[in-house]
């Protein structure tokens, strides 16, 4: 990852509206209660009784793409869009866009708002590049004395070359792109709209576009981005929304809401997980079994919420069965949400023994002193073993988080050093 | 803070079409250039086929109707192919911006589904677009008849823009009515196409008024493209004879349209996006 100063840099902005809120910017964009609900027909035909009608009668059904959205957006603000396919992303920027009307709710706007929903607006792949931006950057609302100043820049930007006066048929699919990506980069809008631009092009290209957005954004500019790419979101915006099946789920700084929707898909993609009952396995009676799981935090209080870098404690108390004499051996495990296995060790590898209570109870603590894992959803798993350590009888499970403004990626901070 | 509420503007100044025309006169003039081109580009004869076509048509009606039928056609002290070509220019360019401003919307669905524009445009562009394109051959023809008959009365051509107004401004608000009513329920440009098979024979493009029926004559005023198509050949062939209240019956009625179908546009327009 590339990132180095720049990440910095960026952090920095993200952060700064919070940070002094004396320099409140102004407002761009005020959303509250947006909803927008489509009519679905079965067939033609339904559409043309409900038009002769004139409403008085439906034949449609009434789907909402888009319910209950209050946002305000403030210059300089970059807010990631993120959800499933489906979710309303699109929808939503389009009502933000004034493409499509709201079905209910307040909305206002202040300012110009230059819609990069997707690029290539107005692209006709018979005529040539200079032709094709003549229109398009009329559409953006360029005028041709203004197109004509900003030419040389847009060129530079797409360096597509002599093919700027070639059909656009002509072109690459890459150099198509650049080049409406460069025609968009010089409208200078006050808010940026995207739908997922920036997944476009070679990696030299896509890199060029991310500065570009950086220098936008650096510069004072407004970003509304929507997309799957949460290492992006998390990268370029400071706030983020998660839309989920039209409704917001969640608001606010982006590293916390990206992790949660992040934790989210990966539930999602493995059914089993999320399940924090015990496991059901049938216990025989005279087998180990875990009796309790308490998960503490530095001050000994229980909790699911953890920060990183703060200690850990995992109280686990296990029931020796009938046949053993001899204390069960413990082992633990952490696994991320999608069941991922993240560390996993048994109390006989590093050769202690739980504490012996009273009658056939033992206990022992695992301790972290850091908590090293990057912020998002696990699972800690307790299993008891025979005291040999081969054979795994129960298993208890408890679901925790790691909270925590992290840019890192991956699994577990490693400790590391850089050197030039 | 200026702030911008953002609806459907209501239109109830008949006006607001000519000031979003001027404000928007870039974009406007790029859509214009784009449609007359785009439907001959890539060909290599361009857009000299919109002088070819209208011309192959002349010399079929002339064929079928000189040729085949013998009819013997003196009207106005004129021959066929001036009294056909009088109404026919006019009549293909009226054609055409109807079937093109029906489809618009539908054309530009992903035009309207991604940027916020003023959609009003597009039909402007489709209707200003076929008649440019069918007044450079008008304007060639009437260079012809004009050797023909040995001159043409300067200020008889430069009225000539009167009935051409008159024509776009009925075209506008016929495709302001038609294309969003086509967004809806798609059968409209279909039903189009075939009203205007029936409006073509029932205006006096092949014939004269003179030749029909007397008691069908009355009924054939009620159409607003009989006294424009009166106004192009009084003033081409007998500009003498020109008389001007056949210019009040188009006028108000466009204006009257074009009133209705700027409300019914705004209305629509609004919920292209949902519809495309």
């Amino acid at each position: 990852m590339s990132c180095g100063g720049r990440c910095f840099r960026l952090q920095m902005m993200c952060f700064s509206a919070p940070l002094f809120p004396a320099m409140n910017p102004p407002l761009l964009i005020e959303a509250h209660g947006l909803g927008k609900s489509y009519r679905l027909y079965r067939c033609h035909l339904d559409r043309l009784k409900e038009v002769l009608w004139l409403g008085r009668r439906r034949f449609s059904e009434e789907f909402w793409a888009v319910r209950e959205v209050s946002l305000q957006v403030y210059r300089g603000d970059a807010w990631g869009i993120v959800g499933a396919n489906g979710a309303g992303k699109s929808t939503l920027l389009k009502l933000l866009c004034g493409v499509t009307l709201a079905s209910e709710g307040q909305f206002r706007r202040v300012g110009r708002l230059s819609s990069l929903l997707e690029l290539g607006i107005g692209f006709h792949p018979e005529y040539s590049g200079r032709e094709n931006l003549a229109l398009s950057g009329a559409l953006m609302g360029l005028g041709q004395a203004e197109l004509a100043e900003r030419l040389p820049r847009i060129l530079e930007f797409a360096d597509i070359g002599d093919f700027i006066d070639r059909p656009l048929k002509t072109y690459s699919s890459g150099m198509a792109v650049r080049l409406a990506f460069a025609l968009a980069s010089c409208v200078e809008p006050d808010v940026l709209v995207t739908d997922e631009i920036l997944s476009v092009g070679d990696e030299a290209f896509q890199k060029k576009c991310i500065r570009w957005v950086e220098d936008f954004l650096g510069g004072g500019g407004t970003l509304l981005f929507c997309g799957h790419n949460t290492y992006q979101i998390k990268k370029l915006c400071g706030k983020a929304l998660w839309l989920d099946r039209g409704r917001v789920r969640a608001q606010g700084a982006a590293s916390r809401v990206v992790q949660e929707y992040a934790d989210f898909v990966e539930a999602q993609s493995q059914p089993d997980a999320g399940r924090t009952a015990d496991y059901p396995v049938a216990l025989n009676a005279g087998e180990n079994r875990v009796t309790e799981v308490r998960l503490l935090d530095g001050a000994a209080q229980e909790t699911a919420q953890f920060h990183f870098g703060q200690p850990f404690r995992a109280r686990v108390r296990v029931e020796a069965g009938t046949g053993e004499t001899r204390p069960p051996v413990l082992l633990i495990g952490f696994v991320r949400a999608d069941l991922t296995p993240v560390y996993g060790v048994s109390s006989d590898m590093d050769g202690v023994v739980p504490r012996h209570l009273e009658g056939r109870a033992y206990q022992i603590d695992y301790v972290l002193p850091q908590l090293s894992m990057l912020p998002g959803r696990y699972v800690f798993r307790a299993h008891a073993m025979d005291s040999a350590g081969v054979r795994l009888y129960d298993t208890v499970e408890r679901e925790f988080w790691v909270r925590g403004e992290s840019r890192e990626y991956g699994l577990c901070y490693l400790p590391h050093s850089w050197e030039t | 803070m200026s702030a911008e509420q953002v609806s459907a503007p209501t239109v109830n100044n008949p006006l607001a079409l000519v000031r979003t025309a001027v404000r928007h006169r870039a974009l406007l003039g790029q859509m214009v250039a784009r449609d007359v081109t785009a439907r001959f580009v890539g060909t290599s004869l361009g857009a000299v086929w919109s002088l070819i076509q209208p011309f192959i048509l002349l010399c079929l009606y002339t064929f079928v109707f000189g040729v085949i039928y013998q009819v013997r056609f003196q009207v106005e002290g004129v021959g066929f192919v001036p009294f056909l070509f009088c109404g026919l220019w006019p009549w293909l360019a009226f054609q055409d911006a109807c079937l093109r401003s029906v489809t618009v919307i539908v054309d530009n669905a992903q035009l309207m589904k991604r940027v916020q524009f003023p959609s009003e445009l597009l039909v402007l562009s489709a209707v200003v677009s076929s008649f440019l394109s069918h007044a450079v051959g008008f304007g060639l023809m009437l260079a012809g008849v004009g050797i023909w008959q040995g001159g043409l009365s300067p200020l008889a051509v430069g009225l000539l823009a009167i009935p051409f107004l008159l024509q776009v401004l009925l075209a506008v608000a016929l495709g302001l009515l038609l294309a969003p009513a086509n967004v809806f329920v798609r059968d409209v440009s279909q039903l189009t196409g075939a009203l205007l098979t029936v409006w073509f024979f029932l205006s006096p493009v092949l014939y004269s008024v003179q030749m029909v029926p007397e008691a069908l004559q009355a009924l054939l005023a009620w159409n607003p493209l009989t006294p424009i198509l009166s106004l192009y050949r009084t003033l081409i062939l007998s500009p003498a004879q020109m008389g001007w209240t056949l210019v009040l019956y188009p006028l108000i009625l466009s204006l009257l349209l074009l009133g209705l179908a700027q409300r019914f546009f705004a209305g629509c327009k609004g919920y292209f996006a949902d519809y495309l």
